[in-house]
């Protein structure tokens, strides 16, 4: 579906290099349309696995706090170097928070 | 499609924690639809500034500079802070549900991009506290109007800030949509048997992974440009190649909002008709092409700059009437013979396709470039799209609460204050932009604080500002029927409504893994199929049969 959906904007591209006398229009549409037919592809050579026990988590906050430090990162581009110092240290806690908790369900799924 | 789920036991965290880090994609779909419910409020407010300042020639409610603040953010918090998300929430809380699955894909992703968006919407309004004040290039925010000349102080860069996260959090939310509908559906469940709101988020969701990125690739390099003082988009093209990233994202956007209400409001068409979506098998490729015709049509709104290839963008954008026709076609066949129940989600999708049909018709005016050089910039576009997010998305949006709120409480809404809701924002929201059209069709100027006392302006502007308020009102009617389900319940039962798709098939609100059983999968309607091999009719709280086979959560 989605590289059907890709080479359908690949065409219309064609078409849009053809047509028009300007560059970035096409190529925006170009790359939009190669990132479509090349996730399509991936899926495609990718098959879907043998079914198996899914581990659902109930609750992650290391996933909220890592979004919350990048979101402090990044507005220290308008505060200054030391907001984004706190945000980068808030975001690297929070990812090594979610690393933990997905060490711990491979190896809950591995005991069972 | 998945094996079997399991919870992974986790420390029990309750209350405003629990919420905070929950994983539930039922509960980050309320969040995120309470959260962008609450930045409406904040919208609304602003709008109604707005039309307060328009509401006689030359009012003085707010100065030139709070003006430009004001639209400005009104229009931000629309797009970026509310109706997206809102999309976005409805297909985290349902698609997992319409597919079979136990939790949406990559669920902490999901939490992180609630998050990202909310930070977002935060940062955005922080701009309001610094000296410059927020941010005043619009929505939009063109280069070199947004550029550090043009617009000083931190209150733009909080703004650029703020949307690029809104923005990656969607995209985030997206993702995992996308990736719940292609790797996590039920067995039986094939492509050709999903329900066609999970159709419309699959369009909504493949259209947001590409066009997305494009726009966080824009406003990036426009900070960089600000902070840099003009490095980037300060060169010979650099404006047109700002607009060429903007609209990329942003005409898709377009339909990313319209697309999950659209199939919201298809699904609630059906059910309350008693029959299957007309033309199913036409409706699925249409909406594909859609999307795709959606994503590529972006130079139309680059008509009047001089720089863009105006016959391709023209032919493409008019041929998105062949493909909405097919939609329009599906409703009316939907409802033909049907034998239709006039509940308050039956008329606000009703309402969904009448309404947005105006702003589709006029959307195909401006398609056309010689009457777009016209009308561009006048207050017709703002009716334009107006029509089509507020007059359609929002209708399609409340088809959706209503039919929906059952199963997201187990409480019904007021039927009654429903109806009043109904009747007065349709009342409302025709008020308020239908004389924008006229308006923009004789010359007024948009995004403008004060305007000449030309014959008839100030009369169709008071129409609109009234209109404005009675929206207000149905808006406040909304919050009132909420309010009377929290305060007196009457239990909906898993299937108040005689449903078509798995939603129903659970209880009202779903346990955690979602389903205990789910009846077998052999059309888009699981649960109508069994009715009719059955002969079983609805009945309000009553649990569809469901035989044993099929197991939970593959």
């Amino acid at each position: 579906m989605l590289a059907l959906w890709g080479l359908f904007l690949g065409v219309f591209a064609a078409v849009l290099w053809v047509w028009g006398p300007y560059a970035l229009p096409p190529l925006i549409l170009t790359c939009a349309a190669a990132a479509a037919l090349l996730a399509g592809l991936v899926l495609i050579a990718w098959p879907e696995r043998e079914p198996r026990v899914r581990a659902v988590p109930e609750i992650s906050l290391p996933s909220a706090l890592a979004a919350v430090g990048a979101t402090t990162a990044l507005y220290g581009v308008s505060f200054g170097l030391w907001l984004v110092l706190i945000g980068a240290g808030l975001g690297a806690l929070g990812i090594a928070g979610v690393v933990r908790e997905l060490r711990g369900e491979l190896r809950d799924r591995g005991a069972r | 499609m998945t094996g079997a789920a399991s919870a992974v036991p986790r420390p029990a965290f309750r209350g405003l924690i629990g919420w905070a880090g929950t994983t539930d994609h039922k509960r980050i779909g309320i969040l995120t639809g309470s959260t962008a419910l609450a930045f409406f409020a904040a919208g609304g407010a602003l709008a109604m500034v707005i039309r307060a300042q328009l509401s006689e020639p030359d009012a003085h409610v707010v100065s030139q500079d709070v003006y430009d603040q004001v639209f400005t953010m009104h229009g931000s918090t629309m797009i970026y802070l509310v109706v997206i998300p809102l999309a976005l929430a409805l297909g985290v809380y349902m698609v997992p549900l319409q597919v079979g699955a136990a939790n949406i894909a990559a669920p902490r992703l999901v939490l992180a991009g609630y998050w990202l968006y909310v930070s977002g919407g935060i940062g955005m309004y922080l701009g309001f506290t610094t000296t410059h004040g927020a941010a005043k290039a619009g929505w939009y925010s063109f280069y070199p109007l947004s550029g550090a000349r043009a617009t000083p102080g931190p209150g733009m860069d909080f703004w650029i800030v703020g949307v690029m996260l809104a923005l990656a959090g969607a995209t985030l939310m997206a993702g995992a949509i996308l990736a719940t509908i292609l790797r996590l559906r039920a067995p039986g469940m094939t492509l050709l048997r999903m329900p066609v709101f999970t159709w419309a988020m699959t369009a909504t969701t493949v259209m947001t992974v590409v066009s997305f990125p494009v726009a966080l690739l824009g406003f990036a390099l426009l900070e960089i440009d600000r902070q840099t003082g003009g490095g980037v988009y300060d060169r010979i093209g650099g404006p047109i190649a700002y607009q060429n990233l903007f609209w990329f994202f942003a005409h898709p956007a377009v339909y990313e909002m319209f697309f999950p209400f659209l199939g919201a409001a298809a699904e609630v068409l059906a059910v309350f008709a008693g029959r299957r979506w007309f033309g199913y098998r036409a409706f699925v490729p249409s909406v594909m092409a859609f999307a795709g015709l959606s994503t590529l049509v972006w130079g139309h709104h680059m008509f009047s700059t001089g720089r863009n290839t105006n016959e391709f963008f023209a032919l493409t954008s008019t041929a998105i009437v062949i493909v909405a026709g097919i939609e329009y076609f599906g409703a009316i066949g939907t409802l033909w013979l049907g034998k239709i129940r006039l509940t308050v989600p039956m008329l606000f999708a009703i309402g969904f396709f009448l309404q947005f049909l105006v702003g589709g018709l006029s959307g195909v005016v401006v398609a056309s470039p010689t009457l777009d050089y016209h009308l561009t910039d006048s207050y017709f576009i703002v009716g334009h799209f107006h029509y089509t997010l507020f007059a359609g998305s929002m209708f399609g949006l409340f088809a959706a609460l209503y039919y929906w709120f059952p199963k997201m409480t187990g409480r019904f809404l007021s039927e009654r204050l429903g109806r009043w809701q109904f009747w007065v924002m349709a009342a409302g929201t025709n008020l308020t932009f239908f004389p924008m059209l006229v308006l923009g069709y004789e010359g007024m100027p948009r995004r403008i604080a004060s305007y000449p006392d030309n014959p008839g302006w100030q009369a169709l502007n008071v129409v609109s500002s009234a209109g404005a308020a009675l929206v207000a009102v149905s808006m406040a009617l909304f919050a009132a029927a909420v309010l009377a389900a929290w305060r007196r319940p009457s239990a909906a039962g898993p299937d108040p409504w005689g449903g078509h798709t798995l939603e129903w098939a659970t209880s009202s609100p779903p346990p955690l893994l979602n389903f205990a059983a789910l009846p077998p999968i052999r059309s888009y309607a699981p649960l109508l199929d069994l009715r009719e091999a059955g002969g079983a009719g609805p009945r309000a709280g009553s649990q569809p049969a469901l035989p044993a086979a099929g197991r939970a959560s593959r």
